[in-house]
């Protein structure tokens, strides 16, 4: 019953949200006379409609083709996760196909010539797309958002009301260029041999690495001490946050872990590559600083040998605290997917100027394959930055070349903002999607990425001839 | 000396192919004058370079070499954007918008004041007989039905010159004399009209001038007058005479030393039948899907009765 309440409320809502934008589009100047014209095709042409529709009844029966429900916490990170994942796969494929079939089909029939006699048109055009896909999207965006938000308070109302956390990582993750200088200034007089002979940046990507190292490993009967800044709480507690790496010791090995922090201290069994959540009660110090002491003891089977544990991602050791509500940070995320959407909007309006349809649709489905792996981007960031140059090598191509690949290496780093507004796995850990992302999100990829490619398709319909008739 | 809206000089155009290398030579050379208040026709066979030279003029196209003045600026401005009204060859229409939100949009990109919007929309929708039509996407239009909305929309928003590029193309016989009709009223409202066509017919009944461009040149131009006065010829009508007064006005003739050339009865032309026939059908109150009849020009379109 509750799946076709949530379909015909979603479908409903639709509708009452399309009327409106349609209505607003019609009172507005010329810039909304052309986004009220893409609301009218994307509608009309059944496009909106078709993928409303398979949005949001997917949305309501995606708890049974997963065979889980929110009410087990399992089943609610499986919904959160599978739902934000459904919204997004089907609005930023429906984001494409409006924008790059709206424009194309423009230029291909000669309405875009045509169309351009109007005086401001050239300057209008793309800004007008666009702001049309943006608000469709929200159109299809908000009903599927509240479906899944429904879905997940109504079967759970304790989970629709949960708190999020915000996790905060380890200082000792972040090394800095102070700690590498002292750490250098240290050794320098320790080891003089051993490290005054290398050259200073590789003394400095040595350092890099052992400070890391150390911060991220506990060898067996060894400690390690964690600090962590903590934004200003009321919470009596926070949650510490652990997924140890054992090396290559099979996944089911155990290990024992002392917890200390402050008075309180514990020892827990860790499980190779499985996160494990310990509650540990907050004292009014006054301080936000907090120290976490882990001493690892040993393999808990006396016959394995786990010679150290690892924290090999910033998320191995957090803590956590509670900050802001789930539905806050649903909010946050499903926002950042909208600032995505119009990014690939303007990405395919602005490729759509010059390529055909299929050319276009490819164009953007080869951008979100290469954005999706644009997390890995920062393994290639440090070690391009302290390349050696022999002044002897430095000639044109040479340079040319290394133009390119910082050119590249640009947009590889830039293409990380992309993986960084994706955010669908915070929300479904229960974690605290933050304002500062939202705005980093949306002026680089919204403002930034977007801006760029709008200016681009419009220079290019500038330069371009449109003829309306056969001379085309 | 009237004022030039149209000045052309030395104008080429050659499209290119994706190198750049030289593809089609469509417009060579052309010189054109076009005065203010004229009607002017462009004729020419397909092929001859008429449209080209016509997407030149509205900016659409830009010019290989030569010199293109359009009502005194560059084609394409901004300025004389909102001073030209053009109608294209094909329908470029948005098929999934009503005749009545297609004007509308028009209205609003060309930034016709929100308060004479609506009314200007209903009196033009009104003069093409496409009011109980309005609401009806144009994609489900017929082509002459799609042809009247592109009239309407070229006129919206009060033109100084107005472009037509195959106006009668698509349209019935009522919709062919109607535009005749509309084009000898835009000019006594001191419009410009500058009209393509391959229908001869139809260009010498309206125009004042006309060029007639072969191979991308203007082989000649004139006044219509002049260009269609028969040398050493010229026909008389008279009521019908009888057999034996036809041998005697022969006669008459040649004792003058004139020459019949041709003697034929006069009968009714198949559009004056075709009009007659759809009037009466009209007034016996036929229901159509299609066009209806048409009206009057709006009084907005720069008349004594100039507003909204």
């Amino acid at each position: 019953m509750i799946p076709f309440f949530l379909a015909i409320l979603g479908l409903l809502l639709l509708v009452l949200l399309l009327l409106a934008f349609d209505k607003w589009c019609r009172v507005g100047g010329p810039l909304l006379a052309l986004t009220g014209v893409l609301v009218a095709e994307v509608w009309r042409r059944r496009l909106l409609p078709v993928s409303g529709v398979i949005l949001i009844v997917g949305q309501v029966f995606l708890p049974v083709i997963l065979g889980v429900s929110p009410a087990d916490e399992d089943g609610l990170r499986t919904l959160l996760d599978y739902g934000q994942g459904w919204i997004a796969l089907v609005l930023l494929l429906v984001t494409m196909m409006m924008s790059c079939a709206s424009l194309s089909d423009e230029r291909e029939s000669g309405r875009l010539g045509f169309m351009s006699l109007r005086p401001g048109m050239e300057l209008r055009w793309l800004p007008g797309k666009w702001a049309g896909v943006i608000g469709a999207v929200l159109v299809m965006l908000i009903p599927a958002t509240t479906v899944l938000y429904l879905q997940v308070s109504l079967e759970s109302p304790e989970a629709g009301n949960r708190r999020a956390k915000l996790p905060i990582t380890a200082l000792q993750f972040e090394v800095t260029e102070e700690d590498i200088d002292s750490f250098l200034l240290f050794k320098l007089e320790e080891s003089p041999l051993e490290w005054g002979l290398q050259s200073p940046e590789e003394s400095r990507r040595r350092a890099k690495r052992y400070l890391e190292r150390q911060a991220r490993s506990i060898s067996k009967g060894g400690k390690s001490y964690l600090d962590f800044d903590l934004p200003p709480t009321q919470e009596k507690s926070v949650q510490l946050s652990l997924r140890p790496a054992m090396g290559k010791a099979h996944r089911s090995r155990v290990a024992r872990l002392g917890v200390k922090v402050g008075d309180y201290s514990q020892e827990i069994l860790v499980t190779n590559g499985k996160r494990v959540t310990v509650d540990i009660p907050l004292k009014e110090s006054g301080s936000n600083q907090v120290q976490v002491e882990l001493e690892f003891a040993g393999a808990v089977a006396e016959e394995v040998n786990i010679p150290a544990i690892y924290w090999i991602d910033d998320d191995s050791v957090q803590l956590k605290v509670t900050r802001g509500s789930f539905f806050g940070s649903l909010a946050r995320s499903q926002a950042l997917l909208l600032i995505r959407c119009a990014f690939i909007s303007a990405l395919s309006l602005c490729v759509s100027t010059f390529l055909g349809f299929p050319v276009a649709i490819l164009f953007g489905i080869c951008f979100l394959i290469a954005a999706s792996g644009g997390g890995f981007a920062g393994a290639f960031e440090d070690e391009g930055a302290s390349v050696m140059v022999d002044p002897r090598q430095e000639t044109t191509a040479r340079y040319l070349i290394d133009r390119l690949a910082a050119a590249g290496s640009q947009i590889v780093s830039g293409l990380k903002a992309w993986a960084n507004s994706n955010t669908s796995e915070i929300v479904s850990a229960g974690e605290f999607v933050s304002w500062t992302r939202l705005g980093r999100g949306l002026f680089i990829i919204g403002g930034l990425w977007s801006g760029l490619a709008l200016v681009a398709g419009t220079l290019v319909i500038r330069r371009t001839e449109h003829a309306t008739g056969d001379n085309r | 000396m009237s004022e030039s809206v149209i000045e052309v000089s030395g104008l080429w155009k050659v499209f290119r192919d994706f190198w750049m290398r030289p593809r089609v030579e469509a417009i060579r050379g052309i010189d054109l004058k076009i005065q203010k208040g004229e009607v002017f026709g462009l004729l020419g066979p397909n092929g001859s370079g008429k449209s080209t030279t016509i997407q030149v003029l509205l900016g659409l196209l830009f010019p290989t070499r030569g010199e293109v003045k359009v009502l005194g600026g560059n084609p394409g401005s901004s300025e004389s954007k909102k001073r030209i009204g053009y109608l294209p060859e094909d329908s470029v229409f948005y098929p999934f918008l009503t005749g009545r939100e297609m004007l509308n949009l028009c209205a609003r990109l060309s930034q016709v004041p929100e308060d004479c919007r609506k009314s200007r929309v209903e009196e033009l929708l009104r003069m093409v007989g496409l009011t109980a039509a309005a609401d009806r996407e144009i994609g489900d239009y017929s082509k002459g039905m799609q042809r009247r909305i592109g009239v309407a929309q070229a006129l919206i928003h009060d033109p100084e010159l107005i472009i037509l590029d195959e106006p009668t193309n698509g349209l019935d016989p009522i919709g062919v004399r109607q535009v005749k009709d509309w084009i000898r009223g835009l000019q006594k409202r001191g419009k410009t009209i500058l009209i393509t066509s391959h229908l001869l017919a139809d260009v010498e009944e309206v125009c004042d001038r006309v060029s007639i461009l072969y191979g991308g040149k203007v082989q000649d131009e004139g006044e219509v007058e002049d260009i269609l006065e028969h040398q050493n010829q010229s026909q008389w009508i008279t009521t019908t005479p009888k057999e034996d007064q036809v041998s005697v006005i022969r006669e008459c003739f040649r004792d003058q030393g004139v020459e019949v050339i041709s003697l034929n009865g006069s009968r009714r032309s198949l559009e004056e039948k075709f009009l007659e026939t759809v009037k009466m059908a009209r007034s016996d109150g036929e229901v159509t899907a299609g066009a209806e009849e048409g009206g009057q020009l709006p009084s907005f379109l720069g008349g004594e009765a100039k507003g909204c």
